[in-house]
This record gives C-alpha cells, structure tokens and sequence, in this order.
C-alpha cells in the first residue's frame, strides 16, 4: 500500500486488524484486586442532583449539594415587610406547648421586617425529634433555590428535572410549591425559560426575582420576575451578559446583590451587578476580590453580605469577601480553614454565620465584628445543608448521611437527631411556619419533615405522649399524611406512590388520600377508655417490645400506645372499608413505633 | 448485566458491583490501552474509572445503560490520564502485553506505521475510532457511549479517518525517501 491512495475501508480494515493484534489479552494482575480494594473501602456517593447541574472545572469532580444556606443567602434572607427564613419563627402549634423566648435581635436584619414573635425554647432534645414522610416532589427540587412566600409556603425555583443517561439533572423552567398546610409539593408555574442556577431572591412585593442561569449547555442573560399569585412570568430586561452559577441576596433596600458566576464559556465572573426592583434595572457594583462561582452568600445583621467558598481560578477555595452595600465594595476577610464548595451557611442567633459543607467534617463560624473564621467543631458527618431553628440552634443535615445533626452556638457542639428514613440527599432544608423543618429531597426520592417538637406533647414530656387538649379540648393527632410515607402505602397496597392529599380533617380526625383518591388513608384518635375493650378483642395482637398493642379487624388497624389509640385504615379505591393493613413500619408520634406483619 | 445486578451494586452491594465490572474488565482494559497507547497509563485509567464508577453509582439514573455508562467513564478516566502525562513529549512505548507477538516483518512493519499514525492523532478521535473498529459500536451507540451528538460522532471519525490516511501516506513516502537514500 506504500505510496498509493489509500481507500477508507482500506483504513478501517487496516485499523480493525490493527487494534485485534494490538489489544492486550488480559488486564494485569492487581489491577483490578487495587481497584475493588480501593471501592470496598469508599462510600458511594448518594445521588444528588445537583451534582450534575454544575459546570466542572476540568478533571476535577465536585461533590456538590444544595445547602439550604445557599437558598437563604441567594434568594436573601428576608422580604422586606415579611420575616426571613431565619427569622420564621414557629406559630402557636395546636399540638406543641413550648416555652417561648423573644427571638434574637440581631435575626432582624431589616429595618422593616415585623419584631420577631414568640419562639419556642431550646430544650427540644434531638432525641425527641420525629419525621414524617412525605410524597416526592414534583421532581424539581433538586439544585431548585427554595423561597419562602409570606403565607409560608415555600417556592423552590430553578431546579433540575429529570436526569440525562449520567444520572445528571436536567434544566428545568419548572417551579414547585410547598404548602406547609397539607404538606404537599404542587406546581406552581413555569419560568419563561429552562434556567439551572439562576440567580434567584424574593422581592417586596411578593414577586420573585430569577435571572441567569444555565438553559441547556451555557448560560442566558435573560432574566424575569415571576408571580407565585398567578403562576405567571414577566420578563426583565437583560443583564449586561450572560452569567450562572453566582449568588442574589437581598439586601436591606430590597435590592438585590447578584455576585460572581460564570459565563457560557465557564469563565469564572469577579463582576457584581445590583437590580432595582422598583425601576427593573441592573447596575454594575463593586467587583469581587477573588472571581468565583458556587459560592454562598448571606445577608448579614449589619447589611454587610458574606460571599464565601466556591471555585475560583485555582479551584475549590477558602477565601471569602463581604460586600458593603453601603460603598458599593467588596473586601476581602479572613480565609476559612477549609475549601468549600456552595457552602452551607446558616446565621446565628449572635450575628455570626456558622459554615458547613460536604467537604469535611470541620465546621467553622464567621464573625463579622473581626471578620474571623473559627472553628466551630467537629460533625459526624459532613453535611450539605443548614437551617437555623426558631429557637437559635441550626439544623445540619444531608451529604449523604441520614443522620442530621444539631448544632448548638452556646457549646458550639453538634447532636445527632434521629435518623431520616431515607439516606437519600438533601437537596434544600427549609424551616416551616410552626418550627418543623422540611428536609426536601429531589429527583423524586421522598422528602420528609422533622417535627422538632415530636407528636402530641410538649418537650420533656413522658415517653409515652398524651393527646394534647388543643383550646377546643379536642384531641389532637397528626395528620396522617405526615405520618404515612407514599412507600409505605406502596408497600401495604402494591399501588403506586402518589401525592398526599388531604381532605376533609375536622377536630380530633384527619384523613388524606394518596393517587386522586386511590388509596384512603385515614387516622383518628379512638376514646382511650376504648383500649379494655380493645385489649379484649380476639383478634387483638401483641406488638412485641411495645408493651402495647394492634388490633387488627374490619380491615383496620387499630393501635394502642399508652394513652394513644389510633386506627390506621388503607381503603383500595371504590372501597367503602378498609381492605389492606400496613404491614410496613408505622412510627407514630416519638414513641410508637411498630412493625407489623 | 441485568438491571437488578446494576441496582443491587447502586444500593451499596459491593459483590454486586465486583460482578458487573470484573466481566467486562478486559473490553474496558483494552479500550484504555488502544486509546492511550500505554499499559502502565491504561491501568490507571481503568481503576481510576471503576473507583469512580462505584462511588458514583448511585447517581446513575438508568440502571439499563450501565454498560455505556461504564465506557463512557473509562475514556473519561482516559483523557483525565492523558491530561496528566501532556508534559510528557511522548506517551511510554505498550508495554510487553501490548506488544504484537507476531513476528511476520511486513505485517510488523504496516503495524508499526498504524501505531505511529494512530499515536499522532488527539485523544478524542482515538476514542471513536477504537469505539468503532475495536468494540463494534455503531455511530449512535458510540454517540450515546461519548455523550456526544450522532453528528459530532461521524464527523469525528471522518477527521480521524483522514487524518490517519494522510499520516499513513506521509509515513509511506518518508518510508520511500529513506530507501532511496540508502
């Protein structure tokens, strides 16, 4: 063939012939026995899917989460005239009596925001924390950035929805509500366009701001304001250029603070831009020391906002600058020990701002009267989000542990809670009007909430909780949708999980139906006096190490601890009784827990 | 590989992941050698894909595409390995096992002008061309391996192609001086 033209098939057949003699027979020995030594001994990664919402420097792969920190400090941490996320402070709950404390003054950050009400005391042992699991989402919670709306509810904007072939998110212009009052996640609209990692913050007047962020494979100049009251989204004009993946913090005017980022091609942005939402408009500001993107941000008691972590030119990195909106400049403060990625941050009930991330287990806390880094302790785990309680301590939870943990400021300790039911990541936690926190999940792994109160009584109480008289003396129970898992309704039915829905509750009685009404699932409390007779029931079955018991007839399930009776009943659809009993795990409250079969 | 192997090892099993990957572990070396033309190298790339294949597995959405998912990380693994030895002027010779045992001369030396001409070309258009000469991969499938557009894929392996045939010629005609001379 030398010297002469050669045909592609004379190529391919060259090639193939080639690559057959040129292929070893065999991997060397060792190494696969190094490789699979090497994985027995690490841990998967839970699946996040965020993960795959990120432009990654080259060959470098990040174990990146959604801290909820990162929804507080990119959609700001208040509306002006409406209490922040920190600053939720829980509602007088029908079924919790907690000691309450004026809230922390340095948590007002705003000049207008409303004097905080009453918050619940700090001696809810972790130990005493119950979840209740919930539906999945609608799939977009996953990378969205969580708003809390003044009636509660919370909007999650921006996230992914579905993944590609990688088990990597997908854009998504989807927007998802969730209503702390029947605990369900809902759609709440559409964004003009598909946007991963925009820049998002709550506005005054209720509507929320979005801009940037990542259509397909870029990143879009575009921006909107979008409307929870209607669904409905306006569009903005531009920004200068196009830029994703930086932070949007609200700052006490009720401008919004859009820092760093990158652009189509992944360049990393030092710029900043301030947007007006009373006259529609972006404004250059003062450009960041250190040009990053995937850093968090948070507004600060003082007006300052912390940027801090993310990826820089060098990679993941320690440094962090505060913006003086005041001047219009960023500075730069101490480093933190650790490189963090969309760090967690989470402000404290003295002003300072504690740090997590999933990048170690070493917590830290910024205080900004020294603009000093210091450690905050050590966690059993490193987690991914944060989320400050009514009551000054903060909630670390996710990077792939199901085993949140509490943090105390006084001690500067960390607590182990209860475990989730599911190890599957947290992509946002978001504390909820009556001090529960929603630990939302994406990519349609259940989310759940974690009652900081338990069920039924107040903190401290016995072990073996009482119906709590609500003002109307009526016994109150939870609601079974928080008590029921769509699995476990799954497992007792074989149907498919759906959405929780509740209807019709009334004093001492809820009920909530899974799939449009496929599955009836109902709780109520039954007369405590009612347990000799049910005790006395032939078909009354022991619950082994309960010291209590079931009672399972007329397709019911009745179960009995200490002062609590309720009756659980799976209805098939069209059933007028119950036909199926749970036979999966029922944890009822802090101290039920059985496992029927 | 069936599904409930891939979601057993997405759940933590680890024998269950030995199962899946140890099988396949010959394709995939050899898929990291043709492409980085380095025993050593091709080594690394393999277990760096496989710790990476396990501890993001349960990140994988469809547990039916393991498989490409699979390949698609040991020619990530390979370009990661390629980026690290880029100082290098020139990639380590195969190793012994890489070697032709062959000892026909004709045939040695028409497989040493493929080496050298294939050695020339970027990493990327190896891939393909290894996808689809060594594993029997159509264009789509080598698409859907790569993450690439079905477009991006031919045109690839049409540069590739003629790349190799012009480094074929130009070797054959400095071949053709070097005889003259002598």
């Amino acid at each position: 063939v030398s010297g002469q033209q050669r045909p592609d098939r004379d190529i391919d057949r060259l090639l193939s012939d080639w690559m057959a003699d040129a292929a070893p027979r065999r991997v060397p020995d060792g190494v696969l026995e190094d490789a699979f030594a090497r994985t027995a001994s690490s841990r998967q990664r839970r699946r996040t899917p965020i993960d795959g919402l990120l432009s990654r420097p080259k060959g470098s792969r990040l174990l990146i989460a959604v801290p909820v920190a990162l929804a507080i400090a990119a959609a700001g941490v208040y509306i002006a005239g409406h209490r922040s996320q920190d600053q939720l402070q829980p509602s007088p709950s029908p079924i919790a009596t907690l000691a309450t404390t004026p809230a922390p003054a340095s948590l007002s950050p705003s000049p207008s925001a409303e004097p905080t009400a009453a918050a619940p005391s700090a001696n809810v042992a972790p130990a005493q924390m119950g979840y209740s699991g919930l539906g999945s989402s609608l799939g977009s919670v996953g990378g969205a950035t969580p708003v809390t709306l003044p009636d509660g509810s919370i909007l999650f904007v921006g996230g992914g929805i579905g993944m590609d072939s990688s088990g990597f998110a997908i854009s998504a212009g989807s927007v998802e509500r969730f209503d702390p009052a029947t605990m369900q996640f809902a759609s709440a609209g559409r964004l003009r366009s598909q946007r991963m990692f925009p820049y998002v913050a709550p506005l005054p007047d209720g509507t929320v701001f979005v801009a940037g962020g990542d259509p397909t494979n870029g990143a879009t100049a575009s921006a909107e304001r979008f409307d929870p009251s209607t669904g409905q989204s306006a569009a903005l004009p531009d920004m200068p250029g196009p830029r994703r993946q930086g932070t949007a913090t609200v700052l006490p005017d009720g401008r919004v603070l859009l820092a760093g980022g990158s652009d189509a091609n992944g360049n990393l942005l030092g710029t900043s831009l301030l947007f007006d939402p009373a006259t529609n408009s972006f404004t250059p500001t003062g450009s960041l020391h250190d040009p990053r993107m995937l850093a968090s941000a948070v507004g600060l008691a003082n007006g300052d906002v912390l940027v801090a972590g993310g990826v820089d030119a060098k990679g993941p990195t320690t440094s962090a600058e505060l913006y003086d909106a005041t001047t219009g400049t960023f500075s730069s403060v101490s480093s933190m020990a650790v490189a963090r990625v969309l760090p967690a941050l989470a402000v404290l009930p003295d002003g300072s701002v504690l740090v997590v991330s999933p990048d170690s287990k070493e917590a830290e806390r910024f205080d900004p009267a020294t603009g000093r880094f210091t450690s905050a302790g050590t966690m059993a785990s490193p987690h991914s989000v944060a989320v400050t309680l009514a009551d000054g301590r903060v909630l670390v939870a996710g990077g792939g542990t199901a085993t949140p943990e509490v943090f105390d400021p006084s001690t500067s300790t960390f607590a182990p809670t209860r475990p989730m039911a599911s190890s599957g990541d947290v992509a946002a936690a978001v504390l909820l009007p009556d001090g529960s926190v929603l630990l939302a999940r994406g990519g349609g792994d259940p989310s759940e909430v974690l009652d900081l109160g338990g069920v039924g009584g107040a903190p401290g109480a016995s072990p073996s909780p009482s119906p709590t008289p609500s003002a109307s003396g009526a016994p109150q129970v939870p609601n079974a949708c928080r008590l029921l898992t769509s699995a476990q309704v799954r497992s007792a039915t074989g149907l498919s999980p759906g959405k929780a829905d509740p209807t019709g509750s009334g004093p001492g009685e809820s009920d909530c139906a899974w799939h449009g009404g496929a599955v009836k699932v109902s709780i109520r409390p039954l007369d405590p006096a009612a347990w000799t007779e049910l005790n006395a029931n032939p078909s009354y079955t022991p619950v082994t190490g309960l010291g209590d018991g079931a009672v399972a007839g007329g397709g019911s399930l009745f179960l009995h601890n200490g002062a609590w009776t309720v009756e659980i009943a799976v209805s098939p659809p069209g059933s007028p009784s119950p036909a199926s009993i749970l036979s999966a795990e029922v944890k009822l409250g802090r101290a039920l827990l059985a496992t029927l079969t | 590989v069936t599904i409930p192997d891939v979601e057993r090892a997405m759940r933590g099993d680890h024998d269950a992941f030995t199962a899946l990957v140890a099988p396949a572990s010959g394709r995939l070396y050899q898929l990291a050698c043709l492409i980085l033309r380095d025993s050593d190298r091709a080594s690394d790339a393999l277990q760096e894909a496989i710790v990476h294949a396990w501890r993001e597995l349960p990140r994988l959405r469809d547990p039916g595409r393991f498989d490409a998912w699979l390949r698609r990380l040991v020619v990530n693994a390979c370009y990661d390995e390629a980026r690290r030895v880029r100082r290098r002027a020139e990639v380590a010779l195969p190793a012994a096992d890489v070697r032709p045992i062959d000892s026909e001369a004709a045939r040695l030396d028409e497989r040493d002008r493929i080496e050298r001409a294939f050695r020339r070309l970027p990493l990327e258009q190896r891939a393909v061309l290894v996808l689809q000469h060594h594993m029997s991969m159509t264009h789509p499938e080598i698409a859907e391996a790569l993450g690439l557009p079905l477009g991006t894929v031919k045109s690839r392996i049409r540069y590739a192609t003629s790349a190799l045939r012009a480094s074929l010629e130009a070797d054959d005609r400095t071949g053709l001086a070097e005889e003259g001379s002598a």
